[in-house]
């Protein structure tokens, strides 16, 4: 009798260790993606095109569509005016190879969250890109809508007084290029 | 009283009962592994292969996300219909182990024995006591087993967030956990299970008094769950956030759960068991 408690002791130890040996190998052994943080300013490539941000702006929703009241279609009566801020970054774009495709869905990510931009409204913010063809150093702005319900109360002040980190997201494995948006100009001046 | 207890504990989770719910709750974490571990974690791997022979130029390169261990955990594994049927059946798991033994006792006489022998008030909270951590220990096991089980091939780190293979959003209850630890988001949310396990396999005990059908008794929880769950849900959609059958899920199937939303809802059930049990226990004395 003893001798099978024993036994049965030894058997638990050895599929714990088993277990704990392998919890151990998954963790040490993942395909996390290499991070390249590449500051404001400077350039990243990425499928054979190139990205550099050269200028971003915070509007309140209100400020924006009263100043671009031709994109008044794309402001949702839903929502109040002030649980919803826009951030306009501006893209310069370059060519790394010749014959390439602009896709200008570029993701922005910040605290657990992550926002692509409208494609219609990205399309009727930048008219010239509407044939299909781009130049090399052309520049590409792309508006984000960033809502309150999505942020805890916390996060919704650091978007209002500035203190929020964004960054663009270029590709995800082997290599994840985060572009930080770090030099954003508040219209309308920032929260208290 | 502590001898009671010991007996009583002892009881539970010696029954064939809590054997029937352990094997079931482990079987169905067994199966859902396999599943997850065939059609998340192998495609996935699959599509690495694929993403990583492809030229650095090709507009696919680069899109790739890892699987995480909340997207095997069965707690928050949504690409199968596994999440769906453990709680839906979670007051089958929680009942099956001990509930009905007072149901059972009072039939055969064996109660009557205890209250002369060990005096009412020990024996029901004692009985009541084992009922509560069997039952939430059988709706718990398959959580756990699963967590263990998916920790064996996905890594313990946080889901990507611009993946969008994540079940609970940013501003969702114990967000932080779930994106930076979300073994710790498992194991807090299995306490809520557990909690919820035990509520589900009192209430055979508080329709002793009232319910003859030994069938009835067992699946009044799941009918009661069944009802939260597609009556109450739809009924009152903006009550949703405080519905048990809606924050018992680790998926957090609707917008606005809060923890203190879910103490409040749980210490007022847990208030009504305690009501109702002495109620139906006091009734006796008269009979």
């Amino acid at each position: 009798m003893k001798r099978k408690k024993v036994l049965i002791l030894i058997g638990i130890l050895l599929a714990v260790t088993g277990l704990g040996l392998r919890i151990w190998y998954v963790n040490t052994h993942t395909y996390s993606p290499e991070i390249r943080e590449v500051p404001q300013g400077q350039t990243a490539e990425y499928c054979g095109l190139s990205y550099t941000i050269v200028n971003a702006e915070m509007w309140n929703s209100s400020d924006f569509y009263t100043q671009h009241p031709e994109l008044t279609d794309y402001q949702n009566p839903n929502i109040p005016a002030d649980e919803m801020k826009l951030l306009v970054v501006e893209y310069q774009i370059g060519k790394v190879q010749e014959a390439n495709k602009l896709d200008l869905y570029i993701p922005i990510q910040y605290v657990h969250l992550f926002n692509g931009p409208d494609p219609f409204m990205t399309q009727d913010m930048n008219p010239s890109l509407s044939d299909g063809n781009f130049q090399s150093g052309d520049t590409v702005v792309i508006p984000y809508e960033i809502y309150k319900a999505n942020l805890s109360e916390a996060q919704w002040k650091d978007v209002e007084n500035g203190k929020m980190e964004y960054e663009t997201v270029l590709g995800t494995y082997p290599v994840k290029t985060e572009m930080k948006i770090q030099d954003i100009r508040y219209e309308g001046g920032k929260g208290q | 009283m502590k001898e009671v207890i010991t007996t009583e504990m002892k009881k539970a989770f010696r029954s064939k009962g809590f054997l029937v719910a352990a094997l079931s709750g482990v079987l169905l974490a067994v199966i859902q592994t396999i599943w997850a571990y065939q059609n998340i974690y192998q495609v996935n791997m699959k599509e690495r292969n694929h993403i990583l022979g492809l030229p650095v130029t090709d507009e696919h390169y680069g899109s790739w996300f890892q699987t995480y261990i909340m997207q095997g955990w069965i707690g928050c594994e949504y690409y199968s219909s596994f999440n769906q049927f453990l709680f839906l059946a979670l007051p089958l798991f929680a009942v099956l182990p001990y509930s009905i033994s007072l149901f059972s006792e009072w039939k055969s006489g064996y109660a009557m024995q205890m209250l002369v022998r060990r005096g009412r008030k020990q024996y029901i909270i004692s009985k009541a006591a084992a009922i509560f951590i069997s039952g939430g220990c059988a709706a718990a096991l398959p959580l756990l087993v699963s967590l263990l089980l998916s920790a064996c091939y996905l890594p313990a780190i946080g889901i990507d967030p611009i993946s969008m293979q994540n079940v609970v959003g940013n501003s969702m209850m114990w967000s932080a956990l779930f994106f930076e630890k979300p073994v710790l988001y498992a194991i807090s949310y299995t306490g809520i299970v557990f909690l919820y396990g035990g509520i589900y396999a009192e209430i055979p005990l508080l329709c002793v008094g009232w319910m003859e059908n030994r069938f009835g008794t067992l699946i009044f929880p799941m009918l009661l769950h069944c009802m939260l769950f597609y009556g109450v849900y739809n009924l009152f959609p903006e009550f949703a956030a405080y519905n048990p059958a809606m924050f018992v899920n680790p998926s957090q199937l609707v917008f606005g759960i809060t923890f203190r939303g879910i103490v409040s809802v749980t210490v007022a059930i847990l208030a009504v068991e305690g009501l109702l049990l002495w109620l139906s226990n006091r009734r006796r004395d008269f009979l």
